[in-house]
């Protein structure tokens, strides 16, 4: 156990020794792992919300299926959906998409019933008369919004919006440059009434897939004379199922890529390692020449690697920490969540989960042992003369 | 008297089977016994320093046997050459080789780290070595920060760190001004009075008086071996 | 350099650590504040948003997929399979089409 110890301060030692070397090896690795944790963290955050958003959504989505793709639903479902047993809550909601000046915003337009008694805004209040709106931090801080400004929109400049409140930074990036407004407003806005873009069905627990089924093969659905498109109906198992292959995919393609990166990085590495090589092995050859024995020598460098790595990927997590929670991903997450810019808008959702922290320090590990490992083998190996030389 | 080395048509051929080989060692055949203090002579070239590389298990020969207390080494395998090196074995290198940026109290304890022997008692018993070799004022200097003499000392200090029998220095004086000679002359006398078997591989004539074993050696091939019996130096 | 090793020592000990907690206190905000905000969000609006993306520039796919399904970016794919559509390519999220709801359509 002695040794062991023996082994690890000096280790330890050595580390602090070549200043020069340690350092260089100790800040390639941060560049290496920084991007890696950032974009896990950042993965996992918006993974978090995107679950919160599945889970907290309806049970069934229910449009129109024009030509293959969504569409208008007609208002007239919603009693026959409302009639089907173990549905608990029917209404229609329009989420649609405009100009705010010259900034995409998503309109979504609900019921004034559907807004849970209790909540909370950033700023102002409920939407309680027409034409009031919810707007997002994003769109209130680009535009300079307060309560009380008025406001229209391309597709219908003629109709004027007040704000009435704004959502939490928090809520979720969707919330960033969303327009919440009642359903009437939005359906006015977009000059489809009696047409809603998707019917929200809440269900008891265990119904949900079953009334997706008789939905989709026309229960609730018979009482209309005229002929209707065909309806597509969307259960939360199937939005589960998009929730988890957008994510895993993504999350995959960039471990794939990363390890990959690490790969090419390995041969970088062993030239950054192989700083004072020289020196090295030299090094080698003398503490082989008074007595060390191969094994030791390796579990004296294994040891050093793994202080490195364990100075390395904890640096970089807490820097990508830093750089995310209070800098806001300033300039990176741009590479992460599409068209946020240099900075973001709206707080990036970023959740440091000790798997991935643990896979850097892993990758950490890996890349260094493999950068050293095999050369200090072989200079332990060959007649320590020939080290010395 | 014991023999503690003897070697048996010793070859070293250094790029064999190549245009440019070159045939350091020559069916050297020598033995050393123990207690005895050790010259190797030899002009430059002569194969002084592989012969010594070869004896101390730091170079593997390329024929032939090598015998340490009647044991032949030269098929041991890595593990057991590093052991023999740490119990039996004390190197003082030509050019000190000491590990550069560690104090040199450090440096002397360096082949204690394996042993298992903590900090404290390895400070402890390395300041005893280098107070023992007048250098109580340079244990936490680095190599860099001390003369070529002092230096030396220092390696004399790591190769006996561990008691070895045996004390091998190669061409000790080669880097050394007339002072650190004379010190070194009396450290080694010192040594070869306690007990310890010395060989120096040396061109210079200075260990003439001192040894009592020379071997001369010219180009890789053992000329000469003069035995003076053996009278308290 | 005894002194320098058992302050490096503490040194990688301080930064376990301290990355341990922050990570604990990472965890612990997601899921003790911030998610009553998302929580309250999502209900209100009924469930939007998905991808990494904030407003659905090009179409709905990534920004959400219950919205829209069906990517009809008309740059969508170019030959390599790679797409000049923002909401396809840097983002830590794709959707794609799932062909489930082959059902059957009787109506």
């Amino acid at each position: 156990m002695n040794k062991h110890l023996n082994f690890l301060l000096t280790s330890i030692g050595n580390i602090l020794r070549n200043k020069v070397r340690s350092l260089v090896l100790i800040l390639c690795l941060i560049a290496v792992l920084f991007p890696f944790v950032t974009a896990l963290s950042i993965s996992e955050g918006i993974k978090f919300q995107s679950l919160i958003s599945v889970e907290e959504g309806a049970d069934i989505y229910v449009t129109s299926d024009y030509f293959g793709s969504n569409a208008p639903i007609s208002l007239d479902y919603l009693e026959g959906f409302r009639k089907m047993d173990g549905v608990t809550k029917v209404y229609p909601r329009i989420v649609g998409r405009t100009y705010f000046v010259n900034r995409l915003a998503t309109i979504v337009g609900i019921l004034p019933e559907n807004i849970p008694p209790s909540i909370r805004l950033a700023e102002g209040g409920m939407f309680r008369e027409k034409g009031e709106v919810i707007v997002g931090k994003g769109l209130a801080k680009e535009f300079l919004l307060q309560p009380g400004v008025r406001f229209s929109l391309s597709i219908n400049p003629s109709q004027l919006f007040r704000v009435s409140g704004f959502f939490d930074a928090d809520a979720s990036i969707w919330s960033a440059n969303l327009i919440l407004m009642s359903f009437e407003d939005a359906a006015e806005f977009f000059q489809m009434k009696g047409k809603a873009t998707d019917i929200l069905i809440y269900t008891r627990p265990g119904y949900a897939t079953k009334l997706a089924e008789k939905i989709q093969e026309g229960a609730g659905t018979s009482s209309h004379d005229r002929p209707e498109p065909p309806l597509r109906v969307q259960d939360k198992t199937l939005v589960k199922r998009y929730f988890q292959r957008g994510f895993n995919y993504k999350a995959g393609v960039f471990t794939a890529l990363y390890t990959v990166a690490f790969a090419l990085a390995i041969p970088a590495l062993l030239i950054v390692s192989g700083f004072g090589q020289t020196e090295r092995k030299k090094e080698i050859g003398v503490i082989k020449a008074t007595g060390w024995q191969t094994q030791e020598v390796m579990e004296m460098v294994a040891l050093e690697n793994l202080i490195v790595s364990l100075t390395s990927a904890p640096l970089a997590v807490l820097l990508a920490m830093v750089w995310l929670k209070w800098f806001n991903g300033a300039f990176i997450a741009q590479f992460f969540i599409a068209e946020i810019g240099l900075m973001a808008p709206f707080p990036v959702p970023s959740r440091f989960l000790p798997l991935p922290c643990f896979l850097a320090f892993l990758f950490a590990v890996v890349l260094t042992m493999v950068g050293s490992l095999y050369s200090t083998w072989k200079t332990a190996t060959i007649p320590p003369v020939e080290a010395m030389r | 008297m014991e023999t503690i080395i003897r070697t048996e048509k010793v070859d070293k051929i250094y790029y064999q089977g190549r245009p440019e080989e070159v045939r350091a060692l020559n069916q050297i055949e020598l033995e050393i016994s123990k207690n005895r203090f050790v010259l190797i002579r030899g002009p430059s070239g002569s194969g002084k320093t592989t012969l010594l590389n070869v004896i101390s298990t730091i170079d593997r020969p390329t024929n032939g046997r090598i015998f340490l207390y009647g044991e032949d080494i030269s098929k041991y395998s890595d593990v057991q050459l590093s052991r023999i090196r740490q119990k039996t074995i004390g190197l003082i290198f030509q050019n000190f080789n000491l590990l550069p940026r560690l104090p040199a109290w450090e440096n002397v304890a360096f082949p204690l780290l394996p042993l298992g022997i903590m900090e404290r008692e390895r400070r402890k018993r390395s300041a005893e070595m280098l107070i023992q070799l007048k250098l109580e004022k340079r244990l936490d200097h680095a190599p860099e920060q001390m003369s070529g003499g002092e230096q030396q000392r220092v390696a004399i200090a790591r190769a006996l760190i561990n008691d070895p029998e045996l004390v091998i220095a190669d061409e000790p004086t080669s880097n050394i001004d007339a002072e650190s000679i004379k010190t070194l002359l009396d450290i080694l006398t010192n040594l070869k009075n306690k007990g310890k078997t010395i060989i120096v591989s040396s061109h210079d004539p200075v260990f003439l008086d001192y040894s009592e074993t020379i071997f001369l050696l010219k180009d890789g091939n053992l000329i000469d071996t003069k035995i003076i019996p053996p009278t308290p130096l | 350099m005894g002194k320098k090793i058992r302050f490096y020592l503490l040194f990688i000990i301080v930064l376990i650590t301290l990355t341990i907690l922050a990570m604990a206190w990472d965890q612990y905000s997601w899921k003790r504040v911030q998610a009553d905000q998302m929580i309250t969000f999502q209900r209100m609006v009924g469930g939007v948003g998905m991808g990494a993306i904030s407003y659905p520039i090009w179409n709905f796919i990534n920004f959400d997929p219950r919205i829209q399904p069906v990517d009809d970016s008309i740059t969508w794919p170019i030959p390599g399979g790679y797409s000049y559509s923002p909401d396809r390519t840097a983002t830590v999220s794709y959707f794609e089409e799932i062909p489930v709801n082959q059902l059957s359509l009787k109506k």
